[in-house]
């Protein structure tokens, strides 16, 4: 309950284009200069005060988890070349040790909410979002919020299943495991035949 | 006359011999009735009588192998006296009144200590090679002595030192002795005492329940080999004058009473060993006789003497069981015989081999059970099991029990006392059954045991505790524990299991993360559906209405407070399935499950509800939220200003005039009840301060009579000051209703006492009537040193009583606001 109350962290990224910007041309009618102002992003009860993940953010959250997750995993076959070369599996209990660093993460550090178009969505490192110039809002709730989604996919897919999922396709493989319920991903199978 | 004198005397001195032979004779008659006293008389054969030998025969029943009477008896005299602590005195008063139809777990608790002397050593050779230097041999032997009426149990185990004697068996550790006295206390019955003991470690006493005197002999590695004796009223310590004779380990020698004498009977001893002890892990001996057969070379002469005297031999030992020698007589074959010995040996009593190490399809029930009882002391059957085999990168055996009950005291040391119940083992020697978080907190009552090959046999426990291997395991545990949980028969998980571990569950959904679903699906709540049975959210979900989106959840003190809630009126009038969360820990529970099935949790006392969703329903709210416009915004504006978010038109109440619903991510009357009872709350902690103060939406009912009259006033003059009055009052109850504490409790009462003056036309001026003084009363007073006092005590008395005047009416209306208060508590 605690963290629902925590200050907000609020991450000025950049300057530039952003969600609801406000452009004020400079009064000596420079066309180069004059200011820029913008505010945080808006937010609902629900973005601002429900203890899960608004349904609207779950793919956004989803992506960034598994991005996470991906490059935590690709961090570790890339230290041997057995495993890098898949002739050797990642032992169980770095697995465990790997997924349940990032799940009890609790800062969740440049994770946040940014409002792009007019729409808010999740900012993660790595993510198109982040690019997008704008204020984004972290900490706080958030944490809680992305602990508990990615302890979900733990506890849906097990560490060897999301593990496995990503050394068989190190691109998509597992965003498209973990995220397919959240962002009503197709059915990769289905997809194939239908293209046949 | 010389003559006649000589005859004369020859008379007399016949007549003086006759009768001083009749006196002779008399005397010796005499001397045979009158009773003798013998120097010796105290020698007598029996026990009973006390005298100078009693002494002299008890040391000669302590008979210690290799010593002489007289050499034990001044190996008493050199030995160091003790005596028990009190409790210890206490508590073998305690087993021995308790245990006393319940003897023979004496044995057991022997052996089991034996158990644990083998396991220490073996632990301790993990890390130093020459723990095991004095001899190899880990073993329980146990040697029935007949003849002297004693009863040995020898272990090769770690053994004891001098001071660990005295300190094992003469002391309990005090932090132990009130738990435990409490317990036996409370134990309802035998076999709950003969438990107790096994889990307290007190278990040696137990063999004064057999035995009139102990001798323990042991032998540590880094100390000389000591003798403890004790008759149970004192004890004392000697070193060993034979010096080292078991090399390492213990012998328990149990001098047994003579009711006890079955103990000495082979079969008995045989047959509880098989009882109690089949699952300890190491070999039990028993000295057994045997009869074997041997061949043995037939002297030359023997055999071509008496051939014939041979066959009649034969015959004689076929029809003889209990002949000793047999001979063949076969002339061809090389000459030798075979001949039957009796011979006595240790003979192996126990299977060595582990329970978990064997398939699971040729384990039966019962010898689970027996397993379980063996590792728990419980005397109870286990209520789940699963046994299993993990295989991956590590791969390791175990079994699980849930025990029919949750163990003493689980929440009050939740989290702090930290014990498991799973015993680990490497390569199936033990290791430890304090690993501390082998499983987590709320599933620390699971029993059990697990081995794994995979992991180092040479490390300490805690270089064991940082583990990779260890995170596996752990997490396989549990989900394997959480499988079994999920197994239990329907009837009899709740019936047996969610009493006795519901809470456990629910702790589980809020603390472990990683199987927050796994958990969320054995959970179980009372709900509107069934006046006594339990639901689980899977068929909760089931039994969901069409279009019904939420999951509806009311939370308060008990059953009949959230039943009653002006909450779930509305939900259960249009047929809607309420869960009643009725502890304390439910409703945070319900708050760390962000959803189950796909399906959000809405609690019914706040914002959100979702229902009347229906294009005709949704105009008919519009309408009427028109109707009550200006009714809502009075409340909000002039009324209840600064004390509500906002008034809105009900979609819950049915019954009542209105209620106070927290915002959606807000808290509850019930949450805001129970944050405020947390030990660590202070008056300024910002966190629930910042909840408390969040204004709330009182809804009103837009078809109660009350509401509707309070629109016509409020319609017709807007500065009403009954109305006014009323819409406070009515905030109030529904503050008290909705399960919120009042702030201002002396407005209220005041505002209630008020009402009552209207009601019953009283003037609200009119003056409270004096008391009258009593004149006797008031010259005591001036005497007495601490007369104000007691002029207070009566004024207060004087004022209850229903006096009218207006200066009471504070008072009253302060009484009446604990006793709102009170109730509010309740």
């Amino acid at each position: 309950m605690l963290r629902l109350l925590g200050m907000f962290c609020l991450i000025c990224t950049c300057w530039g284009q952003m969600g609801k910007p406000t452009v004020t041309k400079s009064k000596d009618g420079d066309p180069l200069s004059g200011t820029i102002s913008m505010g945080p992003p808006d937010l609902s009860d629900e973005e601002t005060q429900a203890n899960y993940m608004p349904s609207k953010l779950r793919c956004d959250a989803c992506a960034g988890i598994a991005a996470r997750f991906a490059k935590a995993l690709q961090k570790e076959i890339d230290k041997t070349r057995a495993t890098r070369d898949g002739q050797k599996e990642l032992d169980e209990g770095l697995l465990i040790d790997i997924f349940e660093q990032i799940c009890a993460d609790r800062e969740w550090s440049n994770f946040g909410l940014k409002e792009v178009q007019g729409v808010n969505r999740i900012s993660y490192p790595g993510s198109e979002i982040a690019e997008v110039p704008g204020i984004q809002q972290g900490g706080g709730i958030w944490p809680r919020r992305l602990s508990d989604m990615c302890y979900g996919y733990i506890e849906e897919f097990e560490e060897y299943g999301i593990y496995k999922a990503h050394a068989n396709d190190l691109k998509k493989g597992l965003y498209q495991l973990i995220c397919k319920k959240d962002c009503r991903l197709k059915d990769k199978k289905k997809t194939n035949k239908s293209e046949l | 006359m010389c003559k006649q004198f000589w005859i004369f005397a020859l008379i007399a001195s016949c007549l003086l011999l006759s009768a001083s032979q009749v006196r002779s004779e008399e005397d010796d008659v005499a001397s045979d009735d009158t009773p003798k006293v013998e120097d010796d008389i105290g020698k007598a054969s029996e026990a009973s009588k006390t005298d100078d030998e009693v002494v002299q025969r008890e040391e000669e029943a302590i008979h210690i192998d290799g010593l002489s009477p007289s050499e034990v008896k001044n190996l008493r005299e050199q030995s160091e006296k003790h005596v028990f602590q009190a409790e210890v005195n206490r508590m073998m008063k305690l087993i021995i009144n308790s245990l006393y139809k319940n003897k023979e777990i004496f044995l057991r608790e022997l052996i089991s200590n034996s158990s644990d002397a083998l396991d220490k050593v073996r632990i301790m050779s993990l890390t130093d090679s020459s723990a095991l230097s004095a001899t190899d041999e880990m073993s329980i032997k146990v040697k029935v002595d007949k003849e002297n009426n004693v009863l040995h149990v020898t272990d090769t185990g770690i053994g004891m030192t001098k001071a660990e004697l005295v300190k094992n068996l003469g002391t309990i550790a005090k932090s132990g002795t009130s738990d435990f006295f409490e317990q036996m206390s409370k134990a309802s019955s035998e076999d709950s005492v003969s438990d107790l003991i096994g889990q307290f470690g007190v278990g040696f006493y137990s063999s004064f329940l057999v035995a009139d005197k102990v001798v323990v002999t042991s032998k540590h590695n880094d100390d000389a080999q000591y003798i403890w004796e004790s008759d149970s009223e004192s004890f004392s310590v000697v070193a060993d004058p034979r010096g080292d004779t078991l090399g390492r380990g213990t012998t328990v020698s149990l001098y047994l009473k003579e009711e006890a004498s079955d103990f000495l009977e082979h079969a008995t001893i045989k047959s509880l060993i098989e009882k109690y002890s089949q699952f300890i892990n190491f070999p039990i001996y028993l000295w057994s006789e045997k009869t074997i057969k041997e061949e043995v070379p037939i002297e030359e002469d023997e055999a071509e003497e008496k051939p014939a005297e041979e066959e009649k031999d034969e015959e004689a030992t076929d029809d003889d069981e209990e002949a000793e020698v047999e001979e063949e007589a076969e002339e061809d074959k090389p000459k030798t015989k075979t001949v039957e010995k009796t011979v006595w040996d240790w003979d192996l009593i126990n299977e060595v081999k582990p329970v978990w190490q064997r398939p699971a399809k040729d384990i039966t029930d019962e010898e689970y059970n027996n397993f379980y009882k063996s590792i728990t002391k419980e005397h109870t059957e286990p209520l789940a099991k699963t046994h299993f085999v993990a295989e991956g990168e590590v791969s390791f055996k175990s079994i699980l029990f849930i025990p029919a009950g949750a163990p003493h005291g689980m929440f009050q040391d939740y989290g702090q006392k930290k014990t498991d119940f799973i015993k680990m083992y490497v390569r199936r020697v033990f290791i430890t059954d304090d690993f501390q978080d082998m499983m987590p907190k709320y599933l620390q009552f699971v029993r059990g045991v697990v081995d794994s090959d995979d992991l180092p046999l040479n490390v300490s426990r805690e270089t064991l505790q940082q583990h990779k291997l260890l995170k596996v395991i752990k997490k396989k545990l549990v989900r394997k524990a959480l499988d079994m949980i999920k197994k239990i028969d329907a009837d009899q998980y709740v019936e047996k299991f969610w009493k006795e571990f519901g809470t456990n569950v629910k702790l589980g959904v809020i603390e472990d993360h990683s199987n927050r679903t796994r958990l969320a699906k054995l959970l179980r709540f009372y709900t509107s559906n069934h006046p006594t049975d339990v639901s689980s959210l899977e068929q909760y979900v089931e039994r969901m209405k069409e279009k019904q989106e939420k999951i509806y959840f009311c939370a308060g003190h008990g059953r009949e407070e959230v039943e009653n809630s002006p909450f779930v009126e509305r939900l259960l009038k249009k047929g809607y399935e309420v869960i009643y969360l009725t502890e304390p820990v439910d409703e945070y529970t319900i708050q760390a499950l962000p959803e189950f099935d796909g399906k959000r949790f809405q609690n019914v006392a706040k914002e959100g509800l979702g229902l009347d969703e229906g294009e005709k329903a949704k105009e008919r709210k519009e309408a009427l939220e028109k109707e009550f416009e200006p009714l809502a915004n009075w409340l909000k504006e002039t009324a209840l200003k600064d004390k509500i978010e906002k008034a809105v038109i009900t979609e819950r109440l049915t019954d009542s005039p209105c209620a106070l619903v927290a915002s959606q991510y807000g808290w509850s009357g019930n949450m805001e009840r129970i944050m405020k009872a947390q030990a660590y709350q202070t008056q300024k902690d910002t966190s629930s301060n910042y909840y408390a103060n969040q204004k709330k939406t009182l809804e009103i009912n837009p078809r109660h009579p009350l509401i509707k009259n309070l629109l016509e006033r409020v319609e017709g003059d807007a500065e009403d000051k009954q109305a006014a009055d009323i819409a406070k009052v009515m905030f109030d109850t529904a503050v008290l209703r909705s399960g919120y504490n009042l702030k201002d409790s002396v407005d209220f009462s005041k505002r209630i006492l008020d009402m009552l003056y209207s009601n019953l036309d009283i003037d609200p001026d009119t003056p409270i009537e004096e008391e009258p003084v009593d004149e006797e009363a008031e010259e005591e007073e001036e005497e007495e040193v601490d007369a104000d006092d007691e002029e207070e005590v009566d004024d207060d008395g004087d004022e209850e009583e229903g006096s009218e005047e207006k200066e009471s009416s504070e008072d009253a209306a302060a009484e009446e606001t604990e006793d709102a208060e009170a109730h509010d508590e309740l």
